[in-house]
């Protein structure tokens, strides 16, 4: 044999890991519930990072990752594998949330197991768990009023799940079997657990052609009341190469859905069709038709949706592309609270490499919907620019400026949303022990709301002999609603951190 | 569902499995033969060696012969018999440079998954000439799944409309890295999940269970099987919104789209017309207990004492 076993990847067992500390102080003034970003933010004393990686002379791996160990929104993530043939992963996340008057907070609490293991070349079996725990306190909507949704909660939802999946000759088919469980501590009504089978599968065995498929029953039901909801879906899927450049797919989608509590069987059926066609490098098209129909006791009704699309590339370093979409629903009899309804979408988009590492990216999209017999509309236009360029791995830019202007009409008045932002982020590297990164934020929201948000962030990391590191850290969140006096926020965190990397053996 | 049910089942799964079960376990090429030429490949591209190392793509030389999962220069590249003679680029196949639609096929041979399955689907990535070289990066990254760079950056960096929406006052907690696009956009998990043809509520009740059914009463405006075609995107936009709650519009506006009730502009002296529609019907999602998604907290304010308003119990 052959066998060169030099320039192959020799195993040899390398040890690598990771700790970070973290101070952070925080300027605070105003209502937290305003902005998202300052949720997970904590001040004071962080273990900041800690993790390792092993990669074994076996051909095994384990790594452990895990950020904020001392905090309420810590994450852990370790991984081990052995070769091709199995996966361990174990996680753990935590977050939390604030509403109403800032004072209250939510905790999420979110852990994750999964097995992966391959015995042989064509089959692969897995099993899952996975459980969710949301516990706080939640005031009603309107901060005056007391929750009429109750000022607790306490939910707890576990997830089990176990398959095999049988590879052969670029074919796949695999079965799973999923228990849910939810359990409302507060509140026994709430409980419910459901039962899912899915049989599924795909092949690309033969030379022009895509075939999948797939069939899922799955059974809810209240544990209290013992009513069911049960849904059976079927799925058939094909992608076709007629010849070189020209493909088509094609979708059939059947489900039923059997509901004791409205004694309704709801049934849907969907066919779908798109033909691609590349005439040649420069210029291609597309076009599609989808059919919907759905039916219950009371009524039945249908959606026709039709696609037509080309791009185009001009020049090497330029495409273009422009996409349009109509849906139209049909409900003669009206049979459903909203009646019929059409939709308009039409999409262009523009982007240019002037030279390899710079990126100008344009789109612009208009999406118009009318529903003719409760009188409702929306007409949404969007515009968002984006650059990027990154500069011999020293220094990387990117900018994004978005507008987009939403409109919403009813029979008693109108809603409009004018959302304007720029995003700016960079980083620098000037030379290799120094880093430095900063980006902003501006988000301005008018029409009828008067929101204004600015954001502003900075950071420098210096790495010093041995492996050693330094950085500091400064980030801005200022929030405004000028027109509910009460909702500003301003925020200002100074981070310092120290970091040391241990290498390998 | 009943025993006979779930005895169906089985039998599908059994006689589906029949089928498959003489297609396993052919191999094309001996393991000297495949050992001559990665090693061949490698003593050139010595450098994709290194790179593909600590990746599911590396090529041991314990992995000849091995009946398990395993990863060779020629699974991806084909025939290189030409190659080695007279190495160069017009002599070898290069995945990169083929059709959209070979190029998933080449990838398909392995990476059979629900991710594959759903690019069959009338996939909107395989329409927009989008494949998989695209997101990963076979030769080169040494990040999960051989991605170009962390998921969220390289979904945002196509995706660029998206990232207005997240830095709304109220959005999911992406830029957290709480949640992950894949997390609801899934295509790239193991078999169980779905999305694409289930509806995007599925994706919606992976994490907010309490809003699935069944409800004794339900909203039809939040069920995406109805003949109303409803679901959690009628009201919310996942993504972020100026409103709280990921609304679409202002509460009170938003139910006022289907719903137009004139009494409530003048019942008690119109003083219900300025307030949300959540304060009184709070269970809009489905409830255990009024057809009007009435909560039984109402009882405490004596809504139901006058005999004006009735609780369906």
């Amino acid at each position: 044999m052959l066998l060169n076993a030099d320039v192959m990847a020799q195993e040899t067992s390398t040890f690598e890991s990771n700790i970070k500390l973290s101070y952070s102080l925080f300027e605070e003034e105003g209502k937290r519930t305003t902005t998202q970003d300052s949720y997970n933010l904590y001040s004071g004393f962080a273990l900041g990072s800690l993790g390792f990686g092993a990669n074994f002379n076996s051909g095994s791996s384990l790594n452990f990752a895990s950020s904020n160990l001392n905090r309420g929104n810590r994450d852990l993530l370790l991984d081990f594998r052995r070769n091709n043939w199995l996966d361990f992963k174990l996680s753990h996340q935590e977050s939390r949330f604030f509403f109403g008057d800032s004072q209250t907070d939510s905790k999420r609490k979110s852990s994750s197991g999964s097995l992966r293991v391959s015995p042989l070349k064509s089959l692969k079996l897995f099993l899952d768990y996975s459980n969710q725990k949301k516990e706080g306190e939640r005031l009603g909507l309107s901060p005056a009023t007391p929750g009429v949704l109750g000022s607790r909660y306490d939910q707890f939802l576990q997830k089990g799940q176990i398959g095999f999946q049988l590879n052969a000759k670029r074919s796949f088919m695999s079965y799973s079997f999923r228990i849910l469980d939810f359990d409302s501590r507060l509140d026994e009504a709430f409980d419910r657990r459901s039962n899912r089978h899915q049989v599924s599968f795909s092949s690309s065995a033969l030379k022009n052609i895509l075939l999948s498929g797939q069939y899922l029953r799955d059974d809810a039901q209240l544990t209290e009341s013992d009513l069911e909801l049960n849904t059976d879906l079927y799925t058939l899927a094909l992608m076709y190469r007629i010849w070189q450049g020209l493909s088509l797919t094609g979708k059939l989608f059947y489900q039923s859905t059997d509901n004791q509590a409205t004694g309704l069987t709801s049934k849907t059926f969907k066919n779908a069709y798109n033909v691609v066609y590349e005439i040649n490098r420069r210029i291609g098209l597309e076009s599609g038709y989808e059919y919907e129909r759905r039916k219950d006791a009371n009524g039945r009704n249908n959606l026709n949706s039709f696609l037509i699309g080309a791009r185009a590339l001009p020049l090497d370093n330029l495409k273009l592309k422009a996409n349009y979409a109509r849906k139209e629903r049909k409900d003669k009899d009206l049979t459903t609270l909203v009646g019929p309804y059409d939709s308009d979408n039409f999409l262009v988009n523009l982007n240019y490499k002037p030279i390899q590492k710079l990126v100008i990216d344009l789109k612009y999209q208009d999406r118009q919907k009318e529903n003719e017999e409760i009188l409702t509309s929306t007409d949404s236009k969007e515009f968002t620019s984006f650059a990027s360029l990154v500069y011999n791995d020293k220094l990387s830019v990117d900018a994004t400026f978005s507008m987009q202007d939403i409109e919403y009409q009813d029979t008693f008045g109108r809603f409009l949303n004018k959302t304007r932002n720029l995003l700016v982020n960079g980083a620098l590297q000037p030379w290799k022990p120094l880093k430095l990164w900063s980006g902003v934020n501006f988000l301005d929201i008018g029409g009828d709301l008067d929101v204004r948000r600015e954001d502003f962030n900075f950071g420098v990391e210096y790495t010093l002999p041995h492996d050693y590191s330094l950085e500091f850290k400064y980030d801005v969140f200022n929030y405004d609603d000028n027109l509910q006096a009460f909702d500003f926020y301003t925020l200002n965190v100074y981070t310092i951190s120290f970091a040391k990397k241990f290498g390998g053996f | 569902m009943n025993f006979r049910d779930n005895l169906l089942i089985a039998g599908a799964v059994v006689v589906t499995f029949a089928v498959f079960s003489p297609l396993i376990g052919i191999q094309s090429s001996t393991a000297s033969n495949l050992a001559e030429t990665n090693s061949a490949c490698l003593e050139c591209h010595s450098d994709y060696a290194e790179n593909l190392k600590n990746t599911l793509h590396k090529v041991t030389p314990q992995a000849f012969g091995s009946k398990l999962p395993q990863v060779f220069c020629t699974d991806c590249h084909g025939e290189a018999t030409k190659h080695l003679e007279e190495p160069s680029p017009e002599n070898i196949t290069n995945p990169a440079k083929s059709p959209i639609f070979d190029l998933v096929k080449n990838c398909a041979s392995c990476h059979q998954s629900e991710h594959v399955r759903e690019f069959s689907e009338s996939n909107i990535h395989f329409r927009e000439n989008i494949g998989c070289l695209n997101c990963h990066s076979i030769h080169q990254s040494k990040a999960e799944a051989l991605l170009l760079r962390p998921s969220v950056p390289l979904c945002l960096s196509c995706h660029t409309q998206i990232k207005q929406k997240l830095a709304n006052p109220s959005r999911h907690p992406v830029s957290d890295q709480k949640v992950k696009c894949i997390d609801c956009h899934q295509i790239l998990k193991e078999p169980g999940q779905t999305f694409s043809l289930s509806g995007a509520d599925q994706a919606c009740f992976n994490c907010h269970q309490e809003f699935q059914g069944p409800f004794i009463y339900e909203h039809n405006a939040s069920n995406d099987y109805s003949i109303e075609k409803g679901g959690c995107l009628s009201c919310h936009d996942p993504h972020g919104s100026a409103n709280p709650r990921l609304l679409l519009q202002p509460e009170k506006q938003l139910c006022q789209q289907c719903h137009s009730i004139p009494k409530h502009r003048t019942a008690h002296g119109g003083v219900f017309a300025s307030r949300n529609c959540g304060e009184c019907h709070a269970d809009v999602h489905g409830s255990y207990t009024d057809q009007d998604f009435f909560n039984d907290n109402l009882l405490a304010q004596n809504c139901f004492l006058a005999g004006c308003h009735y609780l369906d119990q």
